[in-house]
This record gives structure tokens, sequence and C-alpha cells, in this order.
């Protein structure tokens, strides 16, 4: 008798399918996308938003409290419910993140521990840099969808929940970028308690905010924008809703009056018109407020406000944020630039050693194994290590230290730029020691970044000692202990040798390698 | 009258209105004997539940001293004596039409209640060894206290359910003082008892026999005078139909805060014993209520027994099965047949079959991954709920939302839903503060990696055996956005998320208002600006004022709004300088009209919308409905041809007077005669005949000539 084979029944592969969590200030939301027909685009298949007051209890309390806490817990494992339902493995979203003001609160790591335990995700806290990433990236959507925006001078304004960011672009490029502590629901909690209302709530606001607001418009006063482009989830949600016909384009008599009239409704009427949760329905009148005081003090005629969601798009964006496109890092470079401007680097210099300091660590990628964010760091480093000089020479890698220390890059969040601070620190004399400030307190991780991408820096440095920019079309190899580095343009590398027996030490340490420099001509 | 009392009319008398159209069905001579039997039940049973719900609800208000005024401006007190009125006219209709015609048509047919005197002496052995096997020992005598066993406030503290036939009797023992009991008359048992030896259908009713059998249940005691009564209650939301079952939002609070329910109504059949009478008015605590006495049998509900005996096919209307839709091939999955095209399906007309089959195939289909169900009401042995069951055995995702209201019958279907949470299926009983009317259900599938959804929307229930009765429209599609929104507007009721934005639907309590007033307002204004404009809509009841008011408007703007409203209807058509371009037309036939469908012309786009909610306020503010754009151009085109038909028929719709008050369409001698409900019949089977040579012809093969 003949069997035959029954066929393998043909597994059909699950749905493919990216679903991104975001806990935020007001709400946890899930999107879930799938690629679109025939498109690479991903397209929603399914939104789900569940309002939990996260910021009245980390604004108010400085901490999350149980309620708020547990409320989360069920709403991730509701939205797991929903995965599970769409057929995707494990209920696994494809990243959980939490919004950064929980960094204000003192129990973060207890929250994300409890959510960790309840639902088995591990939630990445979204640092400033991503957040400013995800901003970044919205901004340049509106900009793409709009020629004139592209072309012109853009401010584009986000008023998130506790910290406002500034993005200037000119002709779709960032000419300028801060972060500023001043928010939607910072500022509502820090007037909520007197329970204020209509034009009496709408001063508090200011002058709550005044010192801030002030600030800004030292900042920007001067940078001639021509359009102010509003994005935030309280503009962008209620855009469709208060003004009719749909304008983008929104006349400050218009932002104003809608201002003054929300001010004057009761929370219920609030949440009813315009179709808010509780939290959102307090935050908007704080997002109103502030944008419209930047809008006047900056002289704009109007406002532009997307009619898109906001938190939908800062979901879609999730999956992408984390690397970083090549066009996002040459705006952080820019914004490094710019900085080094200020402190009157030379920049031949700079850039000198930027290039040969890329051109090592790729060379290097095999000892390193750094990542691509680390060299985008190195980048930066490069660009910045002498900005120390703008005080004195003397230890001016120290004053390198602080300097980058205490200002803002685009793009990065604290804990880059401390690295790049630490690196551009250690671009001359002392190798890191554990009793230095800043490099104490990182981790062992942490520590073995800063040291390799500081040996890297201090070689190209060295490179460039003369600061003639010599060192060009360069060779390197690794050859029984050593790492050459040919100069084929360079016919006398002494000083470069010099400098590179006080510079190369910690390449040597690091990688076991000494440091030679050949010369093409002898 | 003022011009405000011009204005609407009052939703009470309207809803008496629907009530004696389907009256004059039961009076129409052309219509077969036992149709016409069933009309009057339906007349019955529909006025029940208006006496309990909107005569109990007035009755509240009126106690609660409430002088709130209706669109009309009537206080409570003035529509209670307006509506009782009238309702006893129609009573009086009703037992003349029974006791003067359709009695003696009946006995005519064969249909024959017999004299106890008549009865063979074999018929009345039958009777009594009926009564001793079947029904004495289930019956629950109660005795009524004497005067000195009364509370102190006169309480009997008896308890007579409501809706149900009870006997009452005054007894009485030598040198006692009389007495009285009652008994319920069992509901569990026939209320027609079939005589042996008798051709036709012979009977005699249970009360009856109960009656002449009393005695055996008080021996020693002489049955001095007996009556059948039944008493109806406010607040015993037992209620048939979804149509009565709504509440003003005032008489809402005030039942709910009420635990006990007060008497509405007392009926005793006549003659009325005098003695008898005062009792019960005690026992069942009258009141204010309504005491009538009834010139025959009771409770003419009952009646669809008689109107329903096996046989007599020729006292019978003709059946219409419903048709197999020529879009759905019955070979072919239906997953495949939604991909293809959207599928409109007219019921009774065409088969609810395929609504059905989405769910069984979706339990059997290894793909599927979820299914989601809103049940607002199941019938009694469902499909549904058994494939629902078997998806949930097989590891699906099923979801089903079942809004529960206190049905006794609906207990069958909460047991099943329970065992349906058993089998792993996540169950949501309702949505708080909003009754879910919505009829919508998402399945869920995955295609080679892809997720793919069908849905079906709908404007009558998920039940298979009033899908046979009324009037309804199914919408089955595929396309992406409907999915989105169903899988939103799933997770919006099932709590999973605040409800945002829908890319099609508009839905109630927050969107299906606005955009349906947005509609209108968008017709006027290009009648306005003198563009072509028109709306056509189909509904069961049209009561919010402000929809009503939007309509006037568009009336006033030269909007030809032509309204099929089977029931209450609060606008007032055809009045100069508010509605002259209004007509309003309600179709009462063999099948309830059922389908919400609106039509705006939209300068020429015709777009056609379904929904669940009817322009009242109930619906549009309180429940959770969906309205839904039929966005499919063959499926549009069906609805707007078939809103057409409704509007042709001139031989069961009544046209609605300006003054109020309906009357039939005149056709001339000349004039075709179109009964709407025919035509769409007929259109069905056709189409069905044609699609199934089709698929025969597809089997012939071709022989080769010799």
């Amino acid at each position: 008798m003949t069997e035959f084979p029954t066929p393998a029944p043909v597994a059909n592969p699950p749905p493919q399918l990216v679903a991104t969590i975001h806990i935020g200030a007001n709400a946890v939301s899930m999107l879930v996308a799938a690629p679109g027909e025939g498109g690479e685009e991903l397209e929603p298949v399914d939104f789900l938003e569940q309002p939990v007051p996260l910021a009245r209890d980390v604004f108010r309390a400085g901490r999350i409290g149980p309620a708020a806490m547990e409320r989360c817990v069920r709403i991730v494992r509701s939205y797991r419910e929903t995965l599970r339902e769409l057929g995707v493995a494990n209920a696994k979203p494809h990243r959980i993140v939490c919004t950064n003001i929980l960094a204000e609160a003192s129990n973060q790591e207890i929250f994300l521990n409890r959510l960790h335990v309840a639902s088995g995700l591990e939630v990445d806290a979204l640092d400033d840099g991503e957040q400013t990433r995800l901003v970044y990236m919205k901004a340049q959507r509106i900009l793409s969808s709009d020629k004139a925006l592209a072309r012109g001078r853009t401010l584009v304004v986000h008023v998130g929940p506790g910290n406002t960011r500034l993005l200037l672009f000119k002709a779709g490029r960032i000419e300028s970028y801060s972060s500023y502590r001043l928010g939607s629901h910072r500022s509502h909690e820090a007037v909520q308690a007197s329970d204020p209302h209509g034009e009496a709530w709408l001063r508090m606001l200011a002058e709550q905010s005044q010192s801030v607001t002030d600030q800004i418009l030292y900042d920007y006063g001067d940078a001639g924008a021509v359009e102010m482009v509003v994005i935030g989830h309280e503009m962008q949600s209620v855009a469709g809703r208060m003004f009719s016909g749909g304008a983008a384009a929104l006349p400050l008599k218009v932002l104003r009056q809608f201002a003054q009239e929300i001010a004057g409704l009761s929370a219920d009427e609030r949440v009813r018109r315009l179709r808010l949760d509780y939290a959102s329905a307090d935050s908007v009148v704080a997002a109103a407020q502030i944008n419209l005081r930047l809008a006047e003090g900056l002289g704009v005629k109007r406002v532009i406000v997307p009619r898109t969601s906001f938190e939908q798009g800062l979901l879609a964006d999730l999956p992408y944020s984390l690397s970083l496109g090549a066009r996002f890092e040459s705006e952080v470079v820019q914004s490094a630039v710019k900085l080094g401007r200020r402190y009157q680097i030379d920049p031949r210099h700079a850039r000198q050693v930027e290039e040969l300091s890329l051109t090592l660590f790729d060379a290097t990628a095999d000892l390193h194994q750094l990542r691509s964010r680390d060299r985008l760091l190195l980048r930066v480093a490069a660009q910045l290590h002498e900005v120390g000089n703008y005080i004195s020479v003397r230890s001016h890698h120290k004053h390198s230290y602080y300097i980058i220390h205490n200002s803002e890059i685009f793009g990065l969040s604290q804990s880059d730029i401390e690295v790049v601070a630490l690196v551009a620190r250690y671009h001359r004399h002392s190798p890191p020691k554990p009793t230095h400030e800043g490099y104490a307190e990182l981790s062992r991780d942490m520590r073995m970044r800063v040291s390799k991408l500081a040996a890297m820096l201090r070689v190209a440095d060295a490179l460039d000692r003369a600061h003639a920019q010599r060192a060009r079309g360069l060779g390197m190899r690794v050859e029984r202990g050593k790492f050459v580095i040919s100069l084929p343009d360079v016919a006398d590398p002494t000083i470069e040798r010099l400098a590179m027996a006080d510079k190369g030490d910690l390449f040597r340490h690091l990688f076991g390698l000494e440091v030679i420099l050949e010369s093409a001509i002898g | 009258m003022s011009a405000k009392d011009k204005r609407y009319f009052n939703r009470e008398l309207s809803w008496l209105g629907f009530n004696e159209r389907v009256l004059e069905e039961a009076a129409d001579p052309a219509l077969p004997l036992l149709e016409r039997v069933k009309f009057l039940a339906i007349t019955a049973s529909n006025l029940d539940e208006f006496f309990m719900v909107r005569v109990g609800g007035l009755m509240l208000l009126r106690g609660s001293g409430s002088r709130s005024r209706d669109l009309t401006g009537m206080t409570p007190g003035q529509q209670l004596r307006a509506v009782l009125e009238r309702a006893d006219e129609f009573m009086k209709a009703q037992y003349s039409l029974l006791n003067d015609t359709l009695m003696s048509e009946l006995e005519a047919a064969g249909v024959r209640n017999v004299r106890w005197e008549d009865l063979a002496p074999g018929q009345m052995q039958h009777l009594e060894r009926y009564f001793h096997e079947s029904v004495y020992p289930i019956l629950t005598p109660v005795a009524l206290p004497g005067e000195e066993e009364r509370e102190e406030d006169g309480d009997d503290g008896v308890f007579v359910p409501g809706l149900r036939l009870s006997l009452a009797c005054s007894l009485r023992r030598e040198g006692e003082e009389v007495r009285h009991a009652i008994v319920p008359v069992p509901g569990s048992l026939p209320r027609f008892l079939n005589l042996p030896d008798s051709p036709g259908f012979a009977y005699v009713t249970l009360e009856e026999l109960m009656a002449r059998f009393l005695h055996t249940l008080f021996p020693g005691e002489e049955v001095v005078s007996t009556a059948v009564f039944r008493v109806t209650r406010n607040g015993d939301i037992a209620v048939q139909d979804e149509e009565a079952a709504d509440l003003a939002d005032e008489m809402e609070a005030i039942l709910a805060a009420r635990k006990t329910s007060g008497t509405v109504r007392l009926e005793i059949s006549r003659p009325v014993p005098r003695e008898l009478a005062a009792v019960l008015k005690r026992v069942c605590r009258v009141g204010r209520g309504v005491v009538q006495a009834v010139p025959g049998l009771l409770d003419l509900k009952a009646l669809m027994g008689l109107a329903s005996v096996p046989g007599f096919d020729e006292y019978k209307i003709t059946p219409w099965p419903p048709q197999a839709s020529p879009q759905v091939d019955p070979a072919a999955s239906i997953f495949d047949v939604i991909s293809e095209q959207d599928v409109l399906l007219i019921h009774p007309y065409e088969s609810f079959d395929p609504v059905v089959r989405l769910v069984e195939e979706a339990a059997e289909d290894p793909d599927v991954l979820a299914i989601k169900q809103i049940l607002y009401r199941t019938a009694g042995d469902s499909r549904i709920l058994d494939a629902l069951l078997r998806a949930a055995q097989a590891g699906k995702q099923v979801t089903v939302l079942v809004e529960l209201r206190a049905r006794f019958d609906e207990a069958r279907n909460l047991d099943r839903a329970e065992e349906l949470r058993r089998a792993g299926a996540h169950i949501l009983y309702g949505v708080r503060g909003l009754k879910t009317h919505a009829k919508a259900l998402l399945v869920v599938r995955n295609e080679g990696g892809r997720l793919k959804r069908y849905v079906h929307f709908g404007t009558g229930n998920y039940n298979e055996a009033t899908a046979r009765l009324y009037t309804d429209v199914s919408y089955l599609t595929a396309r992406t956005e409907y999915g989105a929104d169903a899988s939103a507007f799933f997770n919006a009721v099932t709590g999973r998320s605040r409800e945002a934005p829908y890319l099609k639907l508009a839905a109630a309590p927050h969107t299906l208002k606005s955009r349906v007033i947005d509609l209108i307002a968008s017709e006027t204004e290009r009648a306005l600006q003198g563009y072509p404009a028109r709306i056509r809509a189909k509904m069961n009841s049209l009561q919010d004022s402000d929809v009503i008011d939007a309509l006037y408007e568009a009336s006033q703007a030269g909007v030809p709004v032509q309204l099929n409203v089977r029931g209450i209807c609060c606008l007032s058509p055809g009045v100069k300088g508010l509605s002259e371009n209004i007509e309003v037309v309600s179709v009462i036939d063999r099948y309830l009209e059922h389908a919400r469908i609106a039509m705006f012309h939209q300068g020429g786009r015709d777009e056609v919308y379904l929904s669940s909610a009817d322009w009242m306020v109930r619906n549009l503010e309180k429940r959770i409905e969906l309205m839904v754009p039929v966005e499919d151009p063959a499926a549009r085109k069906r609805l707007v041809r078939y809103l057409a038909v409704c509007f042709d028929d001139n031989e069961k719709a009544r046209i609605l007077r300006p003054g109020g008050g309906h009357e039939r369409r005149k056709v001339g001698a000349r004039e075709k005669r179109v009964r709407g409900q025919q035509v769409m019949f007929k259109a069905a089977r056709k189409a069905a005949k044609s699609a199934r040579r089709h698929l025969a012809e597809g089997f012939v093969p071709h022989v080769p000539k010799t």
C-alpha cells in the first residue's frame, strides 16, 4: 500500500505589527501599526489612549502615587490583551517608554520596577536627547509638508508637560535650539492650588512663567522668525475642535480669545467641549497661555498648529527615534559647531581633529567595539575640546569640561553631554582617574566608553599638533603590537611624534598598541 | 391653539396614533383572518408596555408634582388626561373589533370558543382530568386577610404579580364572614385549551376552566362570585419591545429612586362583581391608577396563540421566505466574498444568514485571531452565541458586550454569557450610564502576515428570529477605515481606550447628533445657494426637537424632505411657513419597519447612512449608537432605491396630516398600486432566482452535437 504523506499545513506567519506604548504626562497610549499595502511606510492599525494623571502626581507631590501607578499597570496589561488579540508574538510591544518628566519623580525607579514586575515589560525612560529627537522628527515632518515653512525661518515651539523646546529652522536646517524648564503641567500645577479662574488664571500663569518666557524671548527675540509652529499634545488635540473652518494658521487674536474663553470655563465644560481628559483640560490653559505669550513677544502675526495627533505621531516615531539619521547627526554636530564658535575656537583645527578622530574610530572599530552613537559623541567632543581656551589656556581642558557640562547641545541627553565633556577634558594631560569629578560618578561601562573615546581624541589631537592640518590621506594598520599611522603628505612629522609621545599613552594602555607615525617620505 | 402648540406633536399621543394604525390592519377585511388576529394581539402587547412605561412614568411625574412641560407645552397631568382618554377609546375599539367581528369570523373559520354548557360529556371529562392533573398541582391560592388581620394602614400584605391574569373570588362558609382569595392563572400553561372530538380548533380558556373548578381549592366553602383581573404596574421594566423602554430623564430618576412600583391599571373582566372590585382595588393598591371593566377576553396579546394555531393556512398570509443574497456565493468563504466587495443585505427580504455565517466561519477559521461583538438582544436559540462559544473554546480572543436588560427570557442568554466567560471569552455587561444600542461585529484575521478586519454594521439586533420579522439593513465590509473605526469603537466601549475620533463613523452620544444636524444644515445651505438639495430618511421614531428644528429650517429653505417614520413623530409636516416641504409617511405592514437609513443629496453625491439610532433624544444623547456612511456605490444605489420604494407605497403607507393624524394615500383608479414590502420581497426573490440560474448554468456541460 502506498502511503501519501499529508502535506504539512502551511504556517501562517504572525501578523507584521509594530506596537509602541507611551506612558505620558496625562495618559498611557499605544499605537499598533503595520506596513501599508506594498509600501515600507507603517500605517496605524489601532490607537488606544487612557488618561492617567501622572504629571499631576509628579509636579504636585514629586512622586507617583499608588493609585496612578496601579492604573498604569492595569492599562499596560489591558494593552497587552489588545496585542494578544492582534496576534502579536508574546503580546510584546516593540517599545514601551515613559515620559522624561518621570525623572523628576523621587520614585521613578520603583515605578519602572513595578511596571516591569506587573507587566513583564522593560520600560525605557525617554531621555532629553530622545525627546528632542522626537520633537525634531515631528518638526521635520511639518516642514517637509509645507514648502514655505521649509524655505523660510521657522520657529517650532513645543510646550511639553515639563519642558519647552524651541527649534529655529532656517531653510530646513536647525539654526538654534534650546530647552527650558517650562511646561503646561508644570505651570498648571504651580498655580492650581489657588483654584484660579478666568482672567486671573491667565495672569497667574503669566506671572509664574515670566522669568522663563523672558529668557526665551531674550534668546529668540532677534531670531527673525517669520513663522511660529506650535506643536504639543494639548494644542494639537484642540486644533481641530476649537478653530472652526479647520484653518491651521491662527491669527493671534483667535488664540487669545481661545485662551480667555477656556480659562473661563469649568473643568467639566472644558472636558466636554474640547473632548479632553481632565488633566489635559487643565494643562491646555497653560499651554495656550505660554504659546500666546511667546507669539506675542516674538512679534509673529499668527501661529500654525498642525491638526494631526501629537501623541499618535510620537508613538509612530518611537521605533525610529533610537537610531540617529544622518540628517539628525549633522544637526547635532552643527549645534556643537555653533557652540564652539561662541567660545572662539580655531574652527579649522576643530574640523581637522573631528575628521582625524572619525578616521581613527572607523579604522579601529574591531578594537573598540563602540556603537554609532559613540561616534557621534566623539565628533562633538572633537569639535569642542578646546572651548576651555576661552577662559584660559592654562588648564583649558578643565574649563572645556565645565563649559560643555553646562551647555546644551541639540539632540544630546544630559548623559551624552557628560560623556562629551569628559572626553574633551581628557584630550590632554592626565588620563581618566577614578578621583576626577564627573568620571567618579560613572558606571564601569560608561568609564570605558569615555576612556576609549578620549584615547582616540588624544591621538587625533596629536596629529594636528601644529594646527596646520598637515595630516591628510592617512593610512592606518595594526602591525605586531603597533598601530601604524602613515602620513603621506607630511615630510617631517617631528612635531606630531613629540605630541604623540605625550598623548598616545591612553591608546597604548587601553588597546595595547604603540602609536607609530610613519612618514611617507621618511 | 398657539403657534407653539402647532410646532410639535406630543410623543405619547403620536405613539397612540401608531398603535391605532396597527389596529387598522387588524380591522382590514382584506387581510387574512389570523393575520388580523395577530395584529390585534400586537396592539394589546404594545398597549401593555405603553401603560407600564409611559403612562406609569407620567403618573410618577404628576405624583411628584412636576410641572415640566413637553415639547407641545403640556404638563404631565394634561398629558395623562389626554392619553388616558385616547387609550380608553382605543380599548373600546379593540374590543368592539374582537367581539363584533373577529370572534364570529373565527367561529365561522372553525376557531370556536365553546360555551361551558355546550361541552360534550367526553370533553367535560377531558377538561376535568386536565384540571386535576395539570392545573391543580401548580395553583397557589392566596387568601386575603380579614379586616382585623390587616396592617394598621390597611395593607393586605399580598403581592399580586404584574401583567398576569388572576382570578379573584368571594368565599362563604356557613355561619362565617365572607372571605376573599386570589388565584394567579399559571403562565406556563396554554391559554386556549383545545378540546378533543371537535373539528377545527374548539377551545375553552384556562381562566374559565379554573373558575369552574375553583371550589375544589376551597373545600367546604361556597364560591359566591369570581372575577378575572390583571394589574399593570409601572417600573415593571420587563419590557418586551425596545420602542417602549425609554423613559424621560426625570422619570428614570424617579423610577430608580423607588423600589416599589405603583399600580397604573387594574383590568377586570365584565361583569364585575361590585364587592370584589372594591376588594381588588384595595389589594392591588390602585390609588390613582385606572380601573377598567373589560368587555371580554382579558390580555389580548394571548391571541397570538390563536393566530398561530396549526393548520388554517387559508386564514394565514402566504409566507415570504427570506431569499439568499445574490452577492453571497454559498460555496465561497464569506471572507472572500466580503473581501471582494461590500455586501449589503436588506432584511427580512434577504436572509440574515451571511451575518451568522461570518461569526460561524470566524469561529472555525484558524486564521481568525479575534471576534468582537455587541449583543443587544439575541434569539432564544442563538446560532451566533453558539459560534462565539466555539470560537472561545478554540482559543480565539472573543469579546462580547452583552447589554443587560431585565427581561425574563434573557435569563437564558445570561447563562450563555456565563458559559462564554468560562470558555475564556471577555464578557462585558454594557457601559455605565449608557445603553449600548449600536450593532457592530468585528472579526480580525491574519492573512499571511497581514492583519485584515471584517466588519458588520446593522440597524437591527443580532437576533435570527427578529431578522425574519423586522425590516433591517446589514452592511458587511472589509474596508480598512471601517475596520479601524470598528476597532476603535470596541476599544472605547470595552474601556480599553478613550473614544478617539473616527475616520468614517459617527457615534452617539458624542458625534452622531451633531453629524445629523450638520448634514441637514448642509442641505439647507445648498438650497439657499440655489443648489439642488434633498433629504430622505427612514426611522422608527422622530422626537428630538433639535433635529426637528433643523428639518424645519431645511424645509423653509426649500429642501424637499421625505420622512418614513413608522411610530412616534413629533414633527408637524406640511405646515405653511414651517414645514410645507416635509412629507411624513408611516408604513404598517406584515413586517415591522425597523431600518434606520438616511440619504442626503449633497450636491448629487447622494450620501447614504445607516444607523442603529432613531432621531430621538434617548438615542442621540443617552445611548451608544453608530451611524455608518455607506460608501460602496452599488450598496448606496440599492439603498437609495429602497428608500424610494418606501415612499412609493400607496397600500400600506399612511400620510401624516398637517394637524396630526394619519390617513391612507388616495389612489386614483388608474394609478398603479404599490405595496413596498411586497415590491422588496419580489425583487429579492427575482434576484435570488437569477443568481441561482446563473449558478446552475455554470454546471451545465456542453454536449457535442451528433
